[in-house]
């Protein structure tokens, strides 16, 4: 049990002349939850598949809880799940119906977890999928994937169109169900809010690429936005040890740089800053900045 | 797993069962309905006799099932079965899951063939229902029900595989539909097209274009079980696979016609009996497939007895030139046992090679019934004018590509070429048949015979008239032509006939063969117009050969006997089969000359017969050792292959016998352990 969720090395996956991956490596230690960030047609879906099974890599090796998941497939598809926004449900039947069903399928089918579930998320289990509101579909869609008690919980912008509220439903119940009891979770999505509060490490992919890699809490905590007042016209351009971004406004320097408080504020106050206001980030604010400085526009190993 | 598998499957097709059914049901009614519409003039069709409701559903009904209902659904079936999950987007809920795609694919194969069934037998009993209300079953009984829904099944089933193949390549349903009809339709249309195009590439009843294309129908289930179930669970290379396999049965199918045909097409003509033209000269001779050589044949050496040339089938008339080094052979045999729209006239020299460019029959018609003379040849042309048929007298002189037509054509009934006489001209035999009754019956009013010079292009005579009440056998004319033997109708013997001195000559009274007895018993021409015929007179049985000037020789007599005899191509030499016949009444009194055989029960006799060859010139007997032929049978019997060569032929072979070596022989065809 020691080998890691998931292991992509040099992976590469072709659909027709469009590459949805290029040599792609990365790594998902077991009980932790990797956030892969990207816009549409980023890859994200297809790492995703190649990690169940469903597609085939062109190049490269993967191991899906040390297993290969070309060959051994159904030992995959038995210990992963795989929740998408546009998870396969059969509108003609009804919730218990699909529940039933997809349990005869699946050898480690928790039926009590599984109607537990249907009870906690406010389920009819009556009700035709058909006669479903999104939300809800979506919600069944996590019954499904969370009873069969998966080591590795592939999520693949599960919750994206769901109003506020009931994305926060579906994610605290994946992550009570899933990290609560040690299983390792991918999480692709481009909604950076979601991913930032549930990640333990993100990476970011864009055209096939990674772009950036790295621990959340690391990246958060290295990366800060420094606010100093100067007593006349902050200076244009300062140079300031590991400035990602920069803005003037009048007095006001607004910084973002890749360094510790103590460093950040000494650099501002030796420019002649009067007040030095020092603030964390949200991933999306760093993101933007890494964006606006340019970082993320070739391969970024952090 | 596999239960809740086929349980998804199962319910998913309700729509399409429930569909099929419904339309099983008002099917019914709306014959009835457009049956009544259409008697009185309200569809596009015209005012239609009025059907009775009893003839559409004995007739219609099961028909529209067959043809229309139960195959549209097959493909309805398949096709929702095997891409409704695909359409609607729900099959990546399979795939995601520890489910084998074969498990799947199984269900999908259960749960829709089970729809099928239920539908097609539902339907049925719908039908049938309709129908004994309509009232008790026609004469046929239920025999049309009984067709018509074997074919509606087969149908249905073909429907089913086609669009099972076509639904697990296309994403759309529609498409499955539509490409699984066409897909489906292929094994029973290339089934179709290749017996029609290939009609001689068969053994035995067996055509390999009939036979051939249904691989296709589980090469089309493996084509779309390893489509579905082997590969990228996402589908990459699915089409690939599957068309792959499906279209490389396709082409399995034609590679091994290719490779299949022309062995099949050569089996088939070793099989069987076969038939013999020899010619006077020998050398070689044509050995036919079958008795009429309809399925090809070979031209063999005589003297090593190996085969030359196989000609593909269709062979119809084959002559040999007098010197046995040309044979014209009338064949319309293409490549892989197809034939040509016409058959022409083929030209083989005694190697086998060819020996003169083909030449086709005059006008638009066919040739047949050909006769050598020197080096012209004379032929029988028929062909169509309009609505008129025309047969006529044709000759093909020397070398020449372009038949000269004699003029001559029937008046009224048939013709037949006899024999080529020693002056060359060619004995032409003209039935004179009276109109076809009502009941089929052709009334014989006679015959003319006829001379075909071929040195002059024109047919002499007639020279000599039969009436209604006689006819003459393929003895005919005697190698002078000046005598005919002549038979009275429903009288045993004939009569020669001098046509020098007309009508008169000698009774000779020559027992008719028995009906399928081989060779045949009927008296023969020899060399120098002597006749050899075989007599039957108080239950003796004598072989008899006479010349014309009242001297006869008495060659055997035996005592219950069946006499069968052959003269060889030179007319000098007489096969003779002695078959044991069983004594009618009593004790068989006592016979002239030698008894063969003596009066014990058939069934203790068998095979108990003789068999030699009479030398005519030399009054000599060749004794042939134990008997080859089994007349009882018909299935071993000999023929002359050369003048002083004899064929044994049996069912799947044809061995050669010398007269110089009795006993030993040349098999051309088939070994010594088939004999056994």
């Amino acid at each position: 049990m020691s080998e890691r969720a998931l292991v992509f090395e040099g992976v590469g996956r072709r659909f027709g002349r469009t590459v949805a991956l290029d040599a792609v490596s990365f790594s998902v230690e077991r009980g932790t939850v990797l956030g892969l960030i990207g816009r549409n047609g980023a890859g994200k879906t297809t790492a995703l598949r190649l990690a169940l099974g469903h597609l085939w890599p062109d190049g490269g090796r993967i191991r899906t809880l040390g297993l290969d998941p070309v060959t051994q497939h159904r030992e995959v598809t038995t210990r992963v799940a795989l929740l998408s926004e546009e998870s396969a449900l059969y509108s003609w039947m009804t919730i218990d119906e699909i529940v039933r069903f997809a349990s005869a399928l699946h050898p480690r089918s928790d039926a009590v977890l599984a109607a537990k579930l249907v009870k906690d998320l406010d389920l009819h289990a009556a009700k035709r999928i058909r006669e479903l509101s999104r939300g809800s579909r979506a919600k069944v869609a996590l019954v499904l994937a969370v009873a069969a008690r998966p080591e590795l919980l592939l999520l693949d912008d599960p919750t994206a169109g769901l109003d506020p509220l009931v994305r926060r439903e579906v994610l605290d119940g994946i992550l009570d169900a899933v990290s609560g009891e040690g299983g390792s979770v991918v999480y692709a999505s481009h909604l950076v809010h979601d991913l930032e509060r549930v990640a333990d490490r993100v990476i970011v992919l864009d055209d096939g690429h990674i772009r950036l890699e790295d621990d959340l809490d690391a990246l958060k905590a290295r990366i800060r936005r420094a606010r100093a007042v100067f007593e006349t016209d902050a200076p244009p351009s300062p140079a300031i040890p590991g400035s990602i971004d920069l803005a003037v406004d009048g007095r006001v320097l607004t910084v973002t740089a890749e360094a510790t408080n103590g460093s950040l504020d000494a650099s501002l106050r030796a420019l002649g800053a009067r007040e030095v206001t020092i603030e964390s980030l949200s991933l999306e604010e760093i993101l933007v900045a890494l964006l606006r400085e340019g970082r993320l526009k070739e391969p970024t190993h952090v | 797993m596999f239960r809740a598998l086929v349980w998804k499957e199962w319910r998913q097709l309700g729509l399409v069962r429930w569909g099929g059914i419904a339309l099983g049901a008002v099917l019914p009614l709306a014959f009835l309905a457009g049956a009544q519409l259409a008697s009185h003039g309200l569809l596009p069709t015209g005012t239609v006799k009025e059907y009775s409701s009893r003839d559409l559903m004995y007739e219609l009904l099961p028909a529209g099932f067959a043809l229309g209902l139960w195959p549209l659904i097959g493909l309805l079936v398949a096709s929702q079965a095997f891409g409704g999950d695909r359409a609607a987007g729900t099959e990546n809920f399979l795939l995601e899951r520890p489910v084998p795609r074969a498990a799947v694919w199984r269900a999908r194969l259960t749960a829709s063939i089970a729809s099928l069934l239920l539908v097609l037998v539902a339907t049925a009993a719908v039908g049938v229902m309709f129908a004994l209300l309509s009232g008790p079953p026609p004469q046929i009984g239920w025999t049309r029900w009984l067709i018509l829904s074997g074919l509606g099944l087969g149908l249905a089933l073909l429907a089913w595989i086609g669009a099972m193949l076509a639904a697990t390549l296309l994403p759309s349903p529609l498409g499955a539909v539509l490409l699984g009809g066409v897909v489906g339709g292929v094994p029973a249309l290339l089934a179709g097209q290749m017996t029609a195009a290939f009609p001689n590439a068969r053994y035995g009843d067996l055509h390999l274009g009939m036979a051939l294309p249904w691989i296709l129908v589980p090469a089309y289930v493996a084509a779309s079980f390893f489509a579905a179930s082997r590969g990228e669970p996402a589908g990459r290379g699915r089409v690939r696979r599957g068309a792959g396999i499906a279209v490389g049965a396709l082409a399995a199918v034609i590679v091994i016609f290719i490779a299949a045909a022309p062995i099949a097409v050569q089996a088939h003509a070793r099989s069987g009996t076969h038939g013999l033209t020899a010619s006077v000269g020998g050398g070689s001779a044509f050995i036919g497939g079958g008795r009429f050589a309809s399925a090809g044949g070979w031209i063999a050496d005589l003297k090593s007895g190996k085969k030359l040339r196989f000609l593909a089938p269709w062979v119809g008339d084959v002559s040999w030139k007098d010197d046995g080094s040309i044979v014209a052979v009338v064949a319309s045999g293409g490549p892989l046992g197809s034939e040509r729209e016409r058959a022409r006239l083929e030209f083989y020299a005694s190697d086998g090679t060819p020996a003169r460019p083909e030449v086709q029959p005059p006008d638009s018609g066919f040739i047949f019934g050909l006769a050598w003379s020197g080096d012209d040849l004379v032929g029988l042309a028929f062909d169509m004018e309009g609505h008129q048929d025309r047969l006529g007298v044709v000759v093909l002189r020397g070398g020449a590509r372009d038949w000269t037509r004699t003029g001559f054509e029937r008046s009224g009934g048939d013709l037949r070429l006899m024999e080529r006489l020693d002056d060359g001209r060619v004995a032409l035999l003209n039935f004179d048949l009276g109109d076809r009754a009502a009941s089929g019956y052709v009334s014989y009013r006679g015959s003319k015979i006829f001379l075909v010079n071929p040195k002059l292009g024109k047919v002499e005579g007639p020279i000599f008239e039969l009436s209604s009440n006689e006819i003459t056998s393929e003895t005919g004319l005697s190698p002078s032509g000046r005598f005919v033997v002549v038979s009275e109708r429903a009288k045993e013997g004939a009569t020669p006939n001098d046509l020098d001195r007309p009508r008169f000559v000698r009774d000779v009274a020559t027992r008719q063969s028995a009906p399928g007895l081989a060779p045949s018993a009927r008296a023969q021409w020899l060399s120098g117009d002597r006749l050899a015929w075989t007599e039957t007179r108080s239950e003796a049985t004598s072989l008899i050969v006479a010349s014309m000037d009242g001297s006869q020789n008495v060659v055997r007599t035996w005592s219950h006997a069946d006499v069968g005899i052959v003269a060889s191509p030179d007319r000098r030499a007489i096969f003779v089969s002695v078959l044991p016949q069983r004594p009618k009444t009593g004790a068989a009194p006592a016979a002239e000359g030698t008894s063969a055989v003596r009066d014990t029960p058939m069934a203790s006799r068998e095979g108990a017969f003789e068999e030699f060859v009479y030398l005519v010139d030399e009054d000599r007997i060749v004794s042939l050792g134990p008997p080859f032929s089994d007349r009882l049978s018909d299935q071993k019997y000999t023929l002359w292959a050369g003048p002083k060569t004899l064929a044994r032929i049996a069912p799947g072979v044809v061995a050669l016998e010398d007269l110089n070596a009795p006993g030993k022989r040349r098999f051309v065809l088939g070994s010594e352990s088939d004999l056994r």
